[in-house]
């Protein structure tokens, strides 16, 4: 899988990667890490086991971010 | 309707249960139909339903242009084996879209991936499936008119 985004950077002079990427929707931006904060910070879930399953996601979707 | 986690009506019932993200997942998911051009959410949302239940039907939408050929042919890949949609594929949805159209089209394939697969494991229904507009002609499709069983609801 590509870990060079396919997509310019929506901020001058920023490099492209996912945030600067998302910033083409800055209220889709606002939006996401509003609720990726929710999901670290809150909920039933301990945080290791939320670590470990993102992990394990990234590894097998081979994630570059 | 009891699925694997007790007795839940839907989707929205499951997703209110502790986690907090209940109605900010509801606002992202709408915001993300919203920012698909066209009849491009309705598209991905039916063809990836269609995919992981093996249910529903893309002949509601009638002849596909080729723009919405391109969206269909990405969440395909998407939805079978992501490491498969490679640059050519890319180009060729940047050929009809712009890289704003192309991040929100993304997210709705992600979401439409996600959340189909979380009700088939956890064997719920959709929410309620609102009325999604096409950006393009103003005129309004729902998820029911392609699919009655798998619509992603945002």
């Amino acid at each position: 899988m590509s870990t060079v985004p396919r997509l310019p950077s929506a901020v001058p002079d920023q490099p492209a990667h996912f945030g600067t990427i998302l910033a083409h929707h800055p209220e889709l931006a606002r939006s996401f890490g509003t609720t990726y904060a929710t999901f670290w910070s809150h909920g039933v879930l301990d945080h290791p086991t939320k670590e470990a399953v993102r992990i394990r996601n990234a590894r097998i979707t081979d994630c570059g971010y | 309707m009891t699925s694997w986690l007790g007795d839940h009506d839907d989707e929205a019932t499951l997703l209110a249960i502790g986690t907090g993200l209940a109605d900010q997942l509801a606002q992202l998911r709408g915001d993300t139909a919203q920012e698909c051009p066209g009849r491009s959410a309705a598209l991905i949302e039916a063809r990836i339903g269609q995919m992981i239940t093996g249910e529903g039907s893309m002949a509601a939408f009638g002849p596909l242009d080729a723009a919405e050929e391109t969206v269909v042919a990405v969440a395909e890949q998407f939805a079978l084996d992501v490491h498969g949609i490679d640059d050519a594929l890319m180009a060729r949805l940047g050929d009809h879209y712009t890289p704003a159209e192309q991040v929100a089209i993304m997210f709705r394939m992600a979401f439409a991936d996600g959340f189909t697969k979380l009700r088939r494991v956890l064997d719920v229904p959709a929410a309620p499936a609102p009325a999604i507009t096409d950006t393009s002609t103003t005129t309004t499709t729902t998820t029911t008119t392609t699919t009655t069983t798998t619509g992603e609801g945002a």
